[in-house]
């Protein structure tokens, strides 16, 4: 496994909840623990290579850059368009993987990465 | 005997898992066939090959072959057969500009193309996507959105592999007309298919310079300028990428895999290895 397990990233949500399910149900995350931060309770997320997202109430926010890793980018490609999300590109293949963006209901620019380790495949 | 056959609209996908079997067809689709594990012998016209795991084959759609597994280990193949229509449309889709392919969808000439036809090593995003929609056929999906995207982007990354390893090295050879340099490619790769087929077996030049219907002289330096490396380096990359293979999936012991992939002595393989992958045949299992 390629990414470091204790790399976090934070996003500023109006409410947790609706964005929690969508991260959980649409990209296959899971709920790891509530965390208390500044009296609010932030859901900590954790995706399949052990990175975290955690998401922080916030009432004023902007659309963010986030970058969730994916075991198979085409078959989230292919389940977000089906459920008619705005992609903004296809699945395009680099250095690091295949990857594809979106934009998720709350306007915050998610791109998806599946890591392919090039080296010995 | 196992035989799964799944229909993606006018294109297929069978996986077999087989000790022995026999196939002879023509199927009229252009076929991408992979060996999971094991080897299976193919004739494919008056060519006699041997395809072994970690590596496909290319196969055009009028293109008759037989294929015969015979085999102590069970092995696993995977054949994706694309429908002629899917690949014109594909590559209409990649080469057309964007105005025309809206304003003139049907304009294009209906030419079916035609491929060398060739082994090539299953790796990098190729094997990333085979294998994963393996995986998706093997847990039962019949998502056609899904399958096609799959199938598609296969062809995507056989179409870069494809430009990479004969429209390139076809351009790197140095003739001035384009048909002696596609027809010189054209024989160094049966040349480079039969030294894949044959890795583990004492092969000599002349043999190989025969295959390919070159002097021994002309095949040497016509095999270096496309590839960048002598026949024997090529064969010794292919028994080393083998080596790599039995070591990550067997419990052979390494003298084993030494008489396996046609190294004559141990210590050779091991510097070898070495010095081609920065660590030894037991550190990399």
């Amino acid at each position: 496994m390629m990414a470091d397990k204790l790399n976090y990233q934070v996003l500023f949500v109006k409410d947790t909840v609706l964005p929690a399910v969508f991260f959980i149900e649409e990209l296959g995350l899971e709920m790891e623990e509530d965390l208390l931060v500044g009296g609010k309770m932030c859901p900590v997320l954790r995706m399949f290579n052990g990175h975290r997202l955690m998401l922080v109430k916030h009432e004023e926010k902007d659309p963010e850059v986030i970058v969730i890793y994916t075991q198979d980018c085409l078959r989230d490609f292919c389940n977000l368009k089906r459920q008619g999300f705005q992609m903004v590109s296809a699945p395009v293949y680099g250095k690091k993987g295949l990857t594809c963006e979106f934009y998720d209901p709350w306007g915050n620019l998610t791109l998806l990465l599946e890591e392919r380790d090039y080296k010995d495949a | 005997m196992t035989f799964q056959r799944t229909l993606v609209d006018k294109n297929e996908v069978i996986m077999e898992s087989a000790y022995e079997s026999v196939h002879q067809a023509t199927t009229g689709k252009y076929a991408i066939q992979m060996i999971f594990n094991g080897s299976a012998a193919y004739t494919i016209a008056n060519r006699e090959l041997n395809l072994y795991s970690g590596n496909f084959i290319f196969l055009n759609q009028d293109t008759s072959y037989s294929r015969k597994i015979d085999s102590p280990v069970k092995v696993d193949s995977m054949s994706v057969l694309f429908d002629p229509d899917f690949v014109l449309d594909f590559e209409y889709a990649r080469s057309a500009k964007a105005e025309l392919l809206l304003d003139e969808p049907q304009s294009y000439e209906r030419k079916i193309p035609l491929f060398v036809e060739a082994i090539y090593p299953l790796e990098g995003d190729m094997k990333f996507n085979l294998l994963h929609l393996k995986n998706h056929l093997d847990q039962g999906s019949n998502d056609n959105l899904l399958l096609n995207t799959y199938l598609e982007h296969c062809l995507l990354n056989y179409y870069a592999l494809y430009d990479a390893e004969v429209t390139h090295r076809e351009a790197s050879l140095k003739f001035l007309s384009h048909t002696t340099k596609s027809e010189i490619l054209r024989r160094l790769s049966v040349a480079r298919d039969y030294i894949i087929s044959n890795y583990n077996k004492n092969i000599c030049l002349e043999e190989i310079a025969r295959i390919a219907c070159l002097s021994v002289n002309h095949f040497l330096r016509t095999f270096k300028q496309a590839y960048h490396q002598s026949p024997h380096q090529f064969l010794t990359s292919i028994r080393l990428r083998q080596a790599k293979y039995f070591l990550r999936n067997t419990d052979y012991p390494v003298n084993e895999i030494v008489d396996i992939v046609g190294f004559e002595c141990p210590s050779s393989f091991i510097r070898l290895f070495r010095n081609s992958f920065q660590v030894t045949p037991g550190q990399y299992r």
